[in-house]
């Protein structure tokens, strides 16, 4: 077993170093990030003053190097864009945020994702379930930011209920609500058709068989017996959309003015602070492989083959 | 039948009551007119402030935060006067500059802003002071002064190399671009980190909270010195500003009334809400729940024929490029009466404005008669000019353009201009590019976009930077000549204003007359406000951001 972990870390420690090298270099392709740092009638002058002063002057291998020693002292580097902070703070500063947007999504495409899901396998091919898959279908194809701009529609602008900008900070918890259901939307219909399809198939075993025999309560037979069961591969995805979130909260954070970590990620592109968006990165490569490789040691711990195929 | 009479009574009493209420109302005294002296708080939805950084030694970007954090020396009144503001007195000659600063003026750390702090200032832009990258005009300043004599505790000189009229324009901060002043000994004490984390001004507000690129919230400074009635303490105790880049989420907070006013207001969304300027510019007209401005000139868009000069450079491969159409002046006199500007005007719900001339709408050196001329739309006209020109069947060609943030509308306008093209014989091929790479090129004098491409500017208050930039061989994105060579050199070394505005008509006349450059539009920004808002007070063709000092609240 030690011998597994150890063989994933390794395996995650080469994937995030890739990560990095391929970040690095598609950024630089873009080109430099003076233009971006001077307005777009600044003079020839005043641009090759820029670069000499922000040392974009200096070979890539250098900047490379830089970059290396950065991530390995724990510094990352200064933003640009950012009043030239430091990037990881500028990062520390907006993870909370997307840690709240992204922790309250979850927890509601979960509940919601968890009982449809597990209703819709007691009642299969019943109208019930029909109209189930039917939400399912029509929550995974709607673009997160048309559910953004209808919500803000129907309850910042008609009914005046909710409010719909600004941060945890500024709005308290009712203004997580908007954002964070437009943003769990998205996975309650994974979470449904997972949950469904997994209880399908324990409510099919003998063990549920068993247990009904013995005349427990519907009820006890389907949340106490069936879900636990079935709760291998559900967790898994929990786990897995879980570290898409927090890496991608990006159209909802732009929709609801979120100060998170996503639309950072976004601003940082768009004006080529390169630092910024390679601490970004860095982390959620981090916070995916990691996640990747916890849910890779319980399925090894709790399934030993799968330790021996690897 | 009781219960007929009944209803009948009911009715009766019930219209008389309606009838007694109505002329109550209508006969009701106003609601107050009168603001209050101090309120609360303005909310303002922003699609963006600039850059982040406040520092005003280390800004390479324009950051209107520090229009209210730090100083300026001058600034435009909403009748487009230029004004004193920690300068009150200010001349040029031949040798200098001459400033005399405000006497009261001081920093939120009562350190005084002297002739001294100014010096200081500069040489902080410069970057010159150890610590400090420099500000956005550091070479340029670099290259304009050369040396700082204090004449009086407020009176300082700066002497200049050359008598450039083109160099307290951008450092005055009435034009777009501005240049802000600190307080000098504190930011030299704390240096840049420290000034970020802790910033201290000299302006009307201090800044309480701040996270770049998301959220500013500012506090009215009770002590400031300010005593001008377009720059003095504001009626708002704070304002916050909220980033909120979706168009359709600010207009949704402004309609909530969650935020008292909003920049940039989607055209579609703004048309149709009632106007200041169709009665007051500036004031609520009081039709509404929301109300709009109009800032004109926010950007120019143009269509641009470089091929000449990028041949003349060696920029361009005369094997290939030798021959091209548009080398023919006649060719260009053609393709510009084929552009139908009425039909891109009408793409931006009366927010684009036609603006016949090379400078920005309002700026100096833009003359009103010249652009206010609607340029004729004469297809018929135009495919005669190119059988003249040996394009009885037209040619085929590449346009460039880039969509840069708020410079609305370029894709719509370049669609039209390539179907105006086709229907005199020209197919246009028109490529879209990487704003910040498109324009990087040009301004490295690239030449990049041949041969056809389109410059967009941001807003410029004063012509001579447009003319030395654009018009001349040193400019780093231009179209030019001998002759505008020539007047464009005069010009930098005019201090006498009516002879810079005839030099500036002298420059626009010869581009024209070439047929370089093709005007399509000046864009504008159409700013929203609640019925909160009495009146926000600024400049028709002004800089953006400026003046929300100036906002009245009703409570």
């Amino acid at each position: 077993m030690r011998r597994y972990i150890a063989m994933r870390v390794v395996q995650g420690l080469i994937t995030m170093w890739l990560v990095t090298l391929v970040v690095f270099g598609l950024l630089r392709m873009t080109g430099d990030p003076v233009s971006f740092i001077l307005p777009p009638d600044a003079s020839r002058e005043d641009r090759e003053y820029i670069m000499a002063v922000y040392g974009f002057n200096e070979p890539l291998w250098k900047q490379y190097l830089l970059f290396n020693k950065n991530i390995l002292t724990g510094r990352f580097g200064k933003s640009i864009r950012w009043d030239s902070r430091e990037s990881l703070d500028v990062f520390l500063s907006r993870l909370p945020a997307t840690l709240q947007l992204t922790g309250a999504a979850m927890a509601f495409s979960i509940a919601v994702g968890v009982v449809l899901g597990a209703i819709s396998a007691t009642r299969p091919d019943t109208l019930f379930d029909r109209v189930g898959k039917g939400v399912a279908i029509v929550g995974q194809s709607m673009p997160v930011f048309w559910v953004g701009i209808l919500l803000i529609l129907l309850f910042t602008v008609y009914l005046g209920w909710l409010p719909s900008a600004g941060g945890p900070d500024r709005l308290g918890p009712k203004g997580l609500i908007l954002p964070s259901l437009t943003l769990g939307w998205l996975f309650v219909a994974a979470h449904m058709r997972i949950v469904r399809s997994s209880m399908l198939d324990v409510l099919d075993s003998d063990a549920i068989k068993l247990v009904r025999a013995k005349g427990m309560p519907r009820r006890t037979v389907l949340w106490k017996h069936a879900l636990k069961n079935a709760s291998i591969p559900i967790f898994t995805l929990f786990a897995v959309n879980f570290s898409q979130l927090i890496s991608g909260a990006v159209v909802t954070e732009t929709i609801f003015a979120w100060p998170g970590v996503g639309r950072l990620l976004v601003d940082s592109i768009f004006v080529r602070d390169f630092t910024v968006v390679q601490t970004v990165v860095f982390f959620a490569a981090a916070f995916v492989v990691a996640i990747n490789i916890l849910v890779d040691v319980t399925y090894a711990w709790l399934d030993p083959r799968v330790r021996l195929t690897g | 039948m009781r219960h007929r009479r009944w209803l009948q009574r009911v009715v009766s009493i019930g219209s008389s009551s309606w009838l007694i209420l109505a002329v109550a109302l209508m006969l009701a005294p106003p609601a107050r007119a009168g603001a209050p002296a101090s309120v609360n708080t303005l909310t303002i939805a922003m699609d963006g402030w600039g850059s982040d950084m406040i520092d005003p030694w280390e800004n390479p970007q324009p950051s209107f935060i520090q229009s209210y954090l730090n100083l300026r020396l001058i600034t435009r009144d909403e009748n487009m006067q230029v004004q004193p503001l920690w300068a009150i007195e200010w001349s040029q000659n031949e040798q200098g500059i001459d400033l005399e600063l405000h006497p009261g003026a001081i920093c939120q750390d009562g350190e005084r802003a002297t002739a001294e702090a100014l010096k200081v200032n500069l040489e902080g832009i410069m970057g010159r002071i150890e610590g400090f990258k420099g500000g956005l005009f550091a070479a340029k300043m670099r290259g304009a002064l050369e040396a700082f004599e204090i004449r009086g505790e407020h009176h300082l000189f700066i002497k200049t190399k050359t008598p450039d009229p083109g160099i307290f324009p951008v450092m005055g901060g009435a034009n777009y671009h501005l240049q802000w002043y600190g307080p000098a000994e504190y930011l030299k004490k704390v240096g840049h980190e420290g000034f970020v984390k802790d910033p201290v001004g000299c302006g009307p507000y201090k800044i309480t909270e701040y996270k770049p690129g998301d959220r500013v919230v500012f506090e009215r400074w009770e002590e400031f010195w300010g005593d001008y009635p377009y720059w003095n303490k504001p009626q708002h105790e704070h304002m916050e500003w909220l980033k909120v880049p979706d168009g359709a989420a600010r207009f949704a907070l402004l309609k909530s009334k969650q935020v008292d006013m909003a920049t940039t207001l989607p055209y579609p969304l703004a048309k149709d809400l009632p106007r200041s300027e169709d009665v007051q510019r500036g004031v609520n007209p009081n039709k509404g729940p929301l109300w709009t401005q109009t800032l004109k000139a926010n950007g120019k868009m143009l269509v641009a024929f470089d091929l000449e000069m990028a041949l003349k450079e060696g920029k361009a491969d005369p094997a290939k490029w030798g021959n091209d159409p548009t080398l023919n002046p006649k060719v260009r006199e053609a393709l510009a009466l084929a552009i139908d500007k009425q039909a891109i005007l009408d793409t931006g719900y009366g927010f684009l404005l036609p603006s016949e001339s090379v400078y920005s709408l309002g700026s100096f050196g833009w003359q009103r008669e010249r652009a206010e001329r609607r340029a004729p739309y004469d297809p018929e006209r135009a495919k005669k000019l190119l059988a003249e020109a040996g394009y009885p069947n037209g040619f085929e060609t590449t346009a460039h353009f880039a969509e840069f943030a708020g410079r609305p509308n370029q894709r719509e306008a370049m669609d039209i201009i390539a179907s105006n093209w086709k229907a005199i014989g020209v197919t246009v091929k028109v490529e879209e590019h990487d704003p910040f790479k498109y324009y990087a090129d040009q301004d490295a004098g690239k030449r990049a976009y041949l041969p056809i491409n389109e410059w967009t500017w941001g807003r410029q208050e004063n012509g001579i930077f447009m003319a030395q930039i654009s018009y001349s061989s040193s400019g780093f994105r231009s179209l030019y000549n001998e002759r505008t060579d020539a007047l464009v050199q005069e010009l930098s070394r005019t201090l006498d204003e009516r002879k810079q505005l005839q030099l500036l008509a002298g420059i626009e006349e010869e581009v024209f007359r070439q047929n370089w450059i093709v005007p399509l539009y000046d864009a504008s920004v159409a700013y929203g406000y609640t019925d909160r808002v009495l009146q926000h007070p600024m400049p028709e063709f002004g800089a953006h951001f400026l003046d929300l000092n100036r906002i009245m609240l009703r409570d």
